[in-house]
């Protein structure tokens, strides 16, 4: 295959960045979509070019490592995919392909396609916890939890933190992301005793980051590669009103 | 180098519970005023800075990665095993500990893996509190599979991402801290060399990774929970950033390395499908259970497999092994599979791969029933290889999957270089010569939860504080050293990437210390390492500068680490004169083609000390002493 | 309008830009019912607006409520916008959108828009500015006595053209907005189940398509002389 590229280059958090156009042909249809960038990046090294700088690690879609903008849609046109398992053969010969990295002013471009997504981590310090100690704590099985919970928070604990769903979101809101936590943590029993108190710390450190604000287009959920439901942004919506007008004590 | 185990004495059950009695302990007023630096936040490191941070310990984490949540303990799929024995099927901590010691090969010490199968239950517990969401039956409680070497269900498990739900549990616990203000966390700043003052390990020196700062770090202890180095065969289920630098820095400072050769190849990974290939995907053993592994008889038959008549396969799996058939432990198959493409029987794209075909289970069975036991599995390697496997055979090729060997520590899992600790995969561990599936997970967080935490206090209270701060002319001189290196990779841009060196050399040590080594393979790779290190360090070409964000340094450097460490890799494969676990030397084998073990010269844990750049590495021995468990064969006849 | 602690998050004053807009569409129902009486006869309107007159403690507070409504969404949702402009700084060369809708994302000018219109509205029908002639008619209502003639007003009004072509687009982009609005404020709110949010979903979008329909078909009925005026 021969592809046109189109990457996003920018040299530092600061600079300024622009398209760089690059043709690569013999691309085979087998390979995934950042091993076409190795590609890409190996040609550029040889000739003595800086190659493009991309985050990524456990190239199987589980890490959250990777993530870029590639052609309008955040980790590419397949659903539910990484980008890191994409593969080129969802893409035709001759195609030109734009490269982007997530742009949300929380989540400061370092280098290239490389963004600053350390705000993730701050939220979940907020409170994204159950906040027991090593040791101490109840045999595993003196707490039942009903299958459906169960499902229910795995669910929601699948994220993998990419970013995608800021990157998706008309707004840049990272209501998906604290949902999921929210959800995760909030559908357990072990969860409960701090579930309001959790709420308003993740939400008030979400906003403190400038992030945008949830206005329902639902772009989060589709390009989530995990597949996480706009569902539980409705139950951080109740948890947090419930926890502003009534407090933060566990209601019966 | 003196190797002191430092077991304690009384019989193998009482042996940590004694221990706990007996430890020595810091006072909570004063464990504020100990620095500890943990490097690397997979399951050990991030359980253990948790842990330490809320006993009051000053903790100080470093990752590479931009979050601790990357770190790659998250991609394990199966489960946790854990001597509950909550389905009644007479699972106990001493089971646990058996199968452990056995499915090793009888190549780990008693002590330290009876203290794991101890804990094993308590993490467990410390998961469930912590929101883990491991899978439940209808009553609430929570579910057991039964997994590889084991007779009982004793395997917790979150659907196919056990891993990854154990990590964000350490990493919240961790980020607790973080925002108590109990841990100061350094992302994206990687660690390049130790400090050893007096003997101790007091700091480290780290590259942050955006602004190319060199930093020195001092502190009263280093953990290094730094994972393993299956990267060195380039190709490998391993995270792509996923290296030995960290270890084997200190073990350039001092650190005795254990056992290095032993090294899991996994033999249902998906193929590597070109020339570009970046890594290799695992897939579920399970697959095993239903799925029928063949080859053409023919070498070089190129036809589609639904063309190659009956008559024409070759079943060697259920024809070498007919009581176990496909089911044959993982060392064994992964051996067979590189046999056969060996043979030039391999098929799809390079010839390296092996068809595991569903045909038949789908004909017995039904497309249904295998679409529930296997759809997920189905799906992703739809997704990867773009062929439909309800259709066309599976293809599948084994792959480097986790590594046994690792920094050799005592019972207080410090490590030669006193107040360094080595955690989880990092340590030469408690899995002897193979690791056994789900027991990975359990000893990451067992080391990182439950003993360094007692350990690290002993450490502490043993020895009279010592200060040291970053102007101690050992800081001066390690960071001088680690500029002078980064200097030289950028200086020297000569023709060759840092890839094609990495591939060079993974395709070099898979031949030779891959699944089966001869000594004349790792003889012939012992003067062909050091020739292609010499080259690495006048042709290679890394890019940019030094003062930025440049992965292509980054990565150089860890190349450069695994051109001396491949040699001593196959060092230990070439002295190691028996076959055991993982460890296959075709010199060694029974007749029918079985690893043959040799337990009066080797049983021994192999402790390399690193002389100087000129000088080959000094062997020393702990012998393995059993007490408790009489050493057997395996056969699967 | 200081932010009171317990709207200090966007969530919270998404909360009160979703409350206020229901209020909107339970106003835009109750008006539309009202109106289509127009289709009963001069009698049925005519005495419906003189009943409304006769509550007017009841008139006014639903007239405080829906401009304390109005404003508070406006407000908000400015603000919101605003915000969230500010948090993607810059645009992405291409974005492609695979969920979000035309509604969605446009909902900023189609309320502005609406928000113009309803000045214009009342200008003409409640403070009657526009065509003061119509607006002064009066009816005889039996067993009641002279009455304002909503009726005729309407239809007359309905009856130059440019007045019923301005409604029918103002009306429309009612519609754009409510598609996305009524299952948007229900999600705001926190109602969401698996097994009825696309009922839900498909329901609001069912709703704006009523709406619109009911409140084009008077000026349609109008401009077509379905409906006459009284001479």
């Amino acid at each position: 295959m021969k592809i046109t590229l189109h990457v996003w280059r920018q040299p530092g958090p600061q600079a300024q960045g622009r398209f760089e156009t690059y043709t690569l042909d013999n691309i085979s249809p087998h390979m995934s979509f950042l091993e076409m960038l190795d590609v890409l990046n190996e040609q550029l090294v040889t000739e003595g070019k800086e190659p493009v700088a991309f985050e990524h690690d456990c190239r199987e879609g589980i890490c959250g490592s990777c993530g870029m903008v590639i052609n309008g849609r955040p980790h590419g046109p397949r659903r539910r995919t990484t980008a890191c398992q994409l593969h080129m053969r969802m893409f035709n010969d001759g195609d030109e392909i734009w490269i982007e990295p997530w742009r949300a002013r929380a989540f400061p471009v370092i280098k290239d396609l490389i963004v600053d997504r350390s705000a993730f981590d701050r939220i979940i310090a907020a409170g994204g916890y159950i906040s027991c100690h090593t040791g101490g704590v109840p045999d595993a099985n003196a707490i039942p939890v009903p299958k459906p919970a169960a499902d229910r928070a795995f669910d929601a604990a699948a994220c993998i933190g990419c970013g995608a769903c800021v990157a998706a979101c008309p707004n840049a809101s990272a209501m998906l992301f604290v949902a999921a936590k929210i959800a995760h943590l909030g559908s357990l029993p072990q969860g409960q005793p701090e579930r309001y108190r959790r709420v308003r710390r993740m939400v008030a450190q979400m906003e403190a980051e400038g992030f945008g604000h949830c206005s329902n287009h639902y772009e989060c959920e589709a390009a989530c590669p995990k597949g996480i439901s706009v569902e539980y942004i409705a139950q951080l919506n109740r948890d947090l009103r419930r926890a502003e007008l009534i407090g933060e004590e566990v209601m019966p | 180098m003196k190797l002191d185990p430092k077991i304690p004495s009384g019989p193998l059950e009482e042996k940590w519970t004694r221990y706990r009695s007996e430890v020595k302990l810091v006072s909570p007023a004063n464990k504020r005023k100990f620095k500890v630096l943990v490097v690397g936040t997979g399951l050990a490191g991030a359980s253990a800075a948790a842990t330490l941070a809320e006993l009051g310990y000053n903790v100080h984490v470093f990752t590479y990665h931009d979050s601790p949540r990357r770190a790659h303990s998250i991609a394990a799929q199966g489960g946790i095993n854990a001597a509950k024995n909550y389905p009644n099927d007479g699972d106990s901590v001493w089971r646990l500990f058996y199968d452990t010691i056995k499915g090793g090969d009888f190549r780990a010490r008693e002590a330290n893996v009876y203290r794991l199968a101890e804990v094993s239950a308590n993490i467990i517990d410390q998961c469930v509190a912590q929101g883990v969401p491991f899978a439940r039956e209808y009553s609430g409680y929570l579910d057991n599979r039964s997994f590889g070497g084991a007779q009982v269900s004793r395997t917790f498990y979150a659907r196919g991402q056990t891993g990854q739900q154990l990590l964000l549990g350490a990493y919240q616990a961790l980020m607790r801290m973080v925002d108590a203000g109990r841990v100061t966390l350094w992302t994206r700043e990687e660690m390049l060399d130790l400090v050893v003052i007096d003997g101790h390990a007091k700091g480290i020196i780290t590259r942050n990774l955006v602004t190319g700062e060199i930093r020195r770090h001092a502190g009263d202890a280093v953990l290094l929970c730094t994972g393993g180095y299956s990267n060195v065969f380039f190709l490998s289920t391993n995270a792509k950033n996923s290296n030995v630098t960290a270890t084997y820095r200190a073990y350039k400072r001092g650190a005795g390395f254990a056992n290095p050769c032993f090294t899991q190849i996994h033999p249902t990974c998906i193929p590597p499908s070109g020339e570009y290939q970046s890594k290799l995907t695992l897939m579920s053993e399970s697959l095993r259970n239903d799925g029928r592994i063949w080859v053409p008889k023919k070498a070089g038959d190129k036809r589609p497999p639904n063309e190659i008549p009956e008559d024409e396969r070759d079943y060697y799996l259920e024809r070498l092994y007919p009581s176990y058939g496909n089911l044959t432990p993982r060392d064994i198959a992964s051996r067979a599979a590189k046999r056969v493409c060996d043979e030039g029987r391999g098929v799809g794209p390079g010839g390296l791969g092996v068809y595991l075909d569903f045909s038949d289970a789908i004909k017995r069975l039904g497309r249904e029933v295998i679409e529930q036991r296997y759809g997920n599995l189905f799906e992703m390697y739809e997704r990867i290889t773009g062929e439909n496997p309800y259709e066309v055979p599976m293809r599948i090729y084994p792959a480097p999957h986790y590594t046994m060997g690792g920094l050799w520590v005592d019972y207080n899992l410090m490590s030669t270089i006193p107040g360094l600790h080595v955690l989880g995969e990092a340590n030469f561990s408690d899995h002897g010569a193979n690791r056994l599936g789900a027991s990975a997970l359990m000893q990451g967080l067992a080391d990182g939860y439950f003993i360094i935490p007692y350990t690290l206090g002993h450490y502490f209270a043993s020895y009279p504080k010592m200060d040291v701060t970053t102007d101690h002319p050992e800081f001066q001189r390690a960071e001088e050293e680690v500029r002078a290196r980064l200097a030289k990779l950028l200086s020297i841009k000569g023709h060759r990437t840092v890839m094609s060196f990495h591939r060079e050399l993974g395709k070099l040590m898979w031949d030779a210390c891959g699944m089966s080594r001869n000594a004349e393979g790792l003889r012939a790779a012992l003067k062909r390492i050091p020739e292609l290190r010499a080259e690495f360090w006048e042709n290679v070409n890394v890019v940019g500068s030094g003062e930025e964000l440049n992965q292509n340094l980054e990565y150089a450097g860890r190349v450069a680490d695994y051109l001396e460490f491949a040699e001593l890799m196959c060092l230990d494969a070439l002295t190691r004169e028996e076959s055991c676990g993982c460890h296959f030397r075709e010199e060694y084998q029974t007749p029918d083609g079985e690893a043959l073990r040799n337990d009066n010269d080797f049983a021994h844990v192999a402790v390399w000390e690193y002389t100087g750049p000129d000088s080959p590495p000094k062997l020393h021995k702990e012998p393995l002493v059993f007490e408790n468990v009489k050493l057997t064969v395996r056969s699967y006849k | 309008m200081n932010d009171s602690a317990m709207l200090r998050t966007t969530v919270m004053q998404k909360s009160v830009v979703a409350i206020t807009g229901l209020v909107m569409v339970l106003f835009l129902i109750a008006h539309l019912s009202g109106n289509l009486l127009v289709f009963a006869g001069p009698d049925a309107i005519n005495s419906y607006a003189a009943g409304l007159r006769d509550v007017s403690a009841l008139l006014w507070t639903a007239r405080i409520v829906l401009l304390a409504s109005l404003v508070l969404h406006v407000y908000f949702t400015v603000r919101l916008r605003q915000l969230s402009r500010e948090a993607r700084p810059i645009q992405y060369r291409m974005q492609r959108y695979e969920a979000s809708t035309f509604a969605s994302r446009t909902m900023l000018i189609s309320g502005l828009v609406i928000f113009s219109y309803v000045a214009f509205h009342l200008a003409h029908f409640t403070w009657g500015k526009i065509y003061p002639q119509y607006y002064a008619a009066t009816y005889f209502l039996d067993g009641r006595g002279p009455v304002h003639d909503v009726y005729s007003m309407v239809v007359r009004s309905f009856q130059e053209w440019w007045i019923s072509a301005l409604y029918i687009v103002a009306v429309t982009f009612v519609m754009i907005h409510l598609v996305h609005a009524t299952q948007s404020a229900l999600q705001t709110l926190g109602i969401y189940h698996k097994r009825y949010v696309h009922s839900i979903r498909k329901a609001s979008i069912a709703l704006a398509i009523v709406l619109w329909v009911g409140y084009v078909l008077i000026p349609l009925a109008s401009l077509t002389r379905i409906l006459k005026p009284l001479t």
